[in-house]
């Protein structure tokens, strides 16, 4: 077979798409479950590490901290996006497009700006705080597990509300039809067809919540106060690293690991095998409703996206108002802040940029081989390779800048303490969102456009470049933009991994909110923001909808 | 322009022949199908000749040149998938200009033989459009002027049809015969629907299991089917089993008691089986004194120009076509009827 000896020398980029990710995941992984299992000298055998974890009361509370902030925010998730899906997707609504957009948006604006907004409305010295002390009220105060659960769950609802949204437009109308012909009433077609169909969609959001949510840094890290949670307890274990306790990173990481790792394989053999998704003719009907239950399912929707996205506003008018330290002295309009990042210190933005820009054209590269093996290849190893190259996934950001660190700090490839490492850890982090949106349109393209070009007499390489690439293009731009912006806010990783010059936006930012001087960090917060929906901005007016669900 | 040889033709996937030595010459010019059920190597055949695909054993020959040995992008050969495989970023002209293009063409003549190979499909204007804003049909001319324009050797169609309504596929199929007779092209056609094939092919080959069973023009593999399975696949019929006995007033054997008369040059003695196309069999008139036998109706359907039914005669189900206001009055069900066949009329079929 012709096609196939155009394969056989794809075999050799599917050895080293192996060996990258054995390299980058698989070896550094398993140095840092190697060192879980060696006491504190490093030398000896021990399970200790692990007992520890679920018997010392404070680590114990990490774990119970991790579990119950991704439980609630999986809750509140599913209670906000599962009406929001309906009332956007099945009704007419008044500015309905917009709520879906805006609705959307959350997922790609970075948590812990969101958290830092709420410390600069809720926090202790909160404008919203202080302007209801002065009313003589004393407010509770954001930080702790209710402000973790808050930011989570208003940043992360979107998952539920797509996974929802694109499960009532895969069914068909026929199915509801044939309920009501059946002699159903609509409340009973609701939830006697309508609802079972969509439980696996909101089952599998709700888990992708949770993971998000357990394997998040800079949220609890930010606004938990004294709440501490696996992932952040991983990183201080870890970074402490003169006095502190390899062996305790290393199993308070596996113990991360292993929970995202059995609800993830939980998603893809259950969830996905009771997804009743067919490719729908007729998307069912967007039915019209009374006057008084439009504006009241509006309010909602308005309201959610309001909650969801007024703080960054904030942040973008703290970036521009006149602070001196923590104090920040609203209505007065100052520059100084966005200058000094800008023009004083440029220096991480062009770190962000050039590492973002570095680790995703690699990405891209990269994930377009894999994607067009893991398509076209079928068989064993193709899927073997399709599995590896979701592992980075179910791995958070700290836990993988921890695995990296601690295996390139020595041996023929000292990494740790050079940018090499950070673009190799947003490279493998960030790379199966461009495998994913790339692959899932080559799936769309069916083999014969390929040989149809051989066929009518270009030669097999020649006819990849010339008609599978352009048709992937859609899909590998795709997934690039979205491999850029979320490396600009990637901070879990960067900071474990980074060293003095090579400080980025989101390092500054995180450092700077340490402090207390919330006026730098919301000008690095607005610059993030706003490079981050530039280019989605553009993307969406590229290639019209659809980015959302590749995420 | 060419013929084409096919010679112990072999494929295997692992242990199983998919193709399992075929045989077959196909004249310059001519639109030869290659019919069977899915699963019978017909595609796979295809792919052969395109060069997707390496024969396990074999030799292809395309005007007397052997092509095993020729990648697929150099056998000149024009393939029209069964999706069209319509490139989706390339509008219609550069589609079509897309082969024209690979063999570097001068700018001036491509655009020349694509407007003269759009116009003969009825596409002119279309150029501009992308495929996605083309209907089914429309698509299906792209994909057929695309595999024209090159100017190949062969043409091959796999199931091109098979996406289409049907009302529309009886226009395409008459359309294809027309540009293929006009292009003088030979081609090379799959497909699994007997009719279309019947239709379309000036000869065709039945395939099974990977083997031949018969090959020649439409008219000789309806009326006489070497096997079971041909007759089967070609249409509707019936088939009776003629045993030893009651010799002499000319009968040859008998189907249960029924001396059975068979006018046909054969020195095979029966046991043997017959197959009667459903329009052989009509209702006995008193001079019908041979192979006359009595039956009871237990199914009829109306079509309009004919009736079907389904009569138990001869210890079976037996198949019978009538025009309707024809000779035979309409029976309804468990009414009992007269019927016979004519003794030129039975094949009788190599098991």
């Amino acid at each position: 077979m012709r096609v196939k000896t155009l394969l056989t020398s794809w075999n050799a980029i599917f050895l080293a798409a192996l060996a990258v990710l054995f390299l980058l995941v698989v070896y550094p992984m398993s140095t840092v479950f190697k060192a879980s299992l060696l006491d504190a000298a490093g030398s000896n055998f021990t399970l200790e590490n692990y007992t520890t974890v679920f018997t010392t009361p404070f680590y114990r509370n990490c774990l119970v901290n991790s579990l119950f902030v991704s439980a609630a925010a999986t809750f509140f998730s599913v209670l906000i996006g599962v009406p929001f899906a309906f009332f956007t997707t099945r009704f007419k609504l008044p500015f309905a497009d917009l709520l879906r957009t805006l609705g959307t948006l959350p997922l790609i604006l970075p948590t812990f700006i969101g958290a830092e907004a709420w410390l600069l409305m809720l926090g202790r010295s909160g404008f919203v705080t202080r302007f209801i002390e002065d009313m003589g009220v004393r407010l509770p105060s954001v930080m702790g597990r209710h402000g973790i659960v808050l930011v989570f769950t208003l940043q992360f609802f979107p998952f539920v509300f797509l996974m929802v949204s694109a499960a009532i437009n895969s069914v068909d109308r026929s199915l509801e039809e044939s309920a009501r012909n059946l002699g159903a009433t609509p409340f009973r077609v609701f939830r006697t067809v309508t609802l079972p169909v969509v439980t696996p969609s909101i089952a599998a959001g709700g888990l992708i919540v949770f993971c998000m949510s357990i394997e998040n840094f800079g949220v609890p890290t930010i606004i938990g106060g004294n709440v501490k949670v696996l992932a952040e307890q991983a990183y201080s274990e870890f970074i402490s690293e003169m006095g502190g306790n390899p062996g305790m990173a290393g199993s308070l990481s596996s113990v991360l690991v292993a929970i995202t790792l059995v609800l993830t394989v939980l998603q893809k053999f259950w969830v996905e095998r009771k997804s009743y998704a067919m490719s729908a003719l007729r998307p069912p009907e967007i039915l019209g409703l009374p006057p008084v239950a439009t504006w009241a399912a509006f309010g909602y929707c308005a309201l959610v996206v309001f909650l969801a996205l007024a703080p960054f506003l904030v942040v973008l008018v703290a970036a521009v108002t006149k602070t001196s330290g923590p104090v920040m002295y609203y209505g007065q309009f100052s520059l100084q802040n966005l200058k000094a990042a800008i023009a004083v210190a440029p220096r991480p933005i062009v770190n962000s940029f050039f590492l973002s820009t570095t680790a995703t054209l690699t990405g891209m590269v990269f994930g377009m081989l894999v994607s067009y093996l893991i398509v076209r290849k079928r068989g064993f190893s193709a899927y073997a390779l399709d599995l590896a190259m979701m592992l980075p996934l179910v791995i958070a950001g700290s836990v993988m800048g921890i695995a990296l660190a601690a295996t390139y700090n020595s041996g023929p490839f000292p990494l740790t303490g050079t940018w090499m490492i950070l673009a190799l850890a947003y490279f493998i982090r960030k790379t199966p969102f461009s495998v994913k949106t790339t692959s899932a349109l080559l799936q769309q393209i069916d083999a014969s456009v390929e040989e149809a070009s051989i066929n009518l007499g270009v030669p097999p390489l020649r006819s990849f470049l010339k008609v599978v690439m352009p048709a992937m293009l859609p899909g590998i731009l795709a997934g690039g933009i979205i491999m850029w912006v979320t490396i600009l806010a990637e901070l879990s990783s960067t900071i474990v991994l980074y060293y003095g010059p090579w400080s980025t936006m989101t390092v500054q930012i995180f450092q700077y909110i340490g402090s207390g001087d919330f006026g730098p960090a919301s000008a690095y917060g607005a610059l993030l923001i706003v490079s981050v929906l530039l280019p989605l901005f553009l993307l969406n007016k590229i290639f019209g909808k659809g980015l959302a669900p590749s995420l | 322009m060419a013929s084409i040889v096919l010679d112990g033709l072999v494929k295997r996937f692992g242990e199983q022949a998919v193709v399992d030595h075929v045989s077959l010459e196909i004249a310059e010019g001519e639109l030869f199908t290659l019919l069977g059920p899915s699963g019978c190597g017909k595609t796979t055949l295809l792919r052969l000749l395109a060069g997707f695909s390496l024969p396990d054993g074999g030799d292809i020959f395309f005007a007397g040149r052997s092509i095993v040995k020729t990648p697929p992008h150099k056998r000149e050969t024009g393939m029209v998938f069964q999706n069209y495989a319509l490139f989706p970023h390339l509008t219609i002209f550069e589609n079509v200009a897309y082969g024209l293009r690979a063999r570097n063409t001068p700018q001036a003549a491509v655009r020349e033989r694509v407007s003269a190979i759009l116009d003969a499909v009825h596409l002119d204007g279309m150029g501009e459009r992308f495929p996605r804003q083309l209907s089914g049909g429309q698509q299906q001319r792209v994909a057929l002027a695309r595999a024209l324009v090159i100017r190949p050797q062969v043409l091959l169609m796999d199931e091109p049809l098979s996406n289409l309504d049907a009302k529309l596929r009886v226009d395409m199929r008459e359309e294809i015969r027309r540009i293929q007779k006009e292009f003088g092209i030979t081609t090379v056609y799959v497909t699994h629907d007997q009719e279309e094939a019947m239709a379309i092919s000036d000869r065709l080959a039945i395939l099974s299991g990977g083997r031949l069973q018969q090959a020649g023009n439409p008219w000789e593999v309806y009326f006489n089917p070497v096997n079971r399975f041909t007759a089967e696949f070609m249409g509707a019929c019936t088939l009776l089993e003629v045993l030893p006995g009651e010799e002499g007033e000319g009968a040859t054997g008998r189907i249960g008691r029924m001396p059975v008369v068979l006018d046909m040059d054969t020195r095979r003695r029966p046991p043997f089986t017959i197959m009667l196309r459903p329009e052989w069999i009509e209702e006995a008139g008193p001079e019908n004194r041979q192979n006359r036998f009595t039956g009871i109706v237990r199914e009829s359907t109306f079509l309009g120009s004919a009736i079907f039914y389904q009569i138990e005669a001869l210890g079976q189900i037996v198949r019978v076509d009538a025009p309707a206001g024809g000779r035979m009055i309409p029976k309804r069900p468990g009414e009992s009827v007269e019927l016979f066949f004519s003794p030129q009329r039975p094949v009788v079929l190599a098991e």
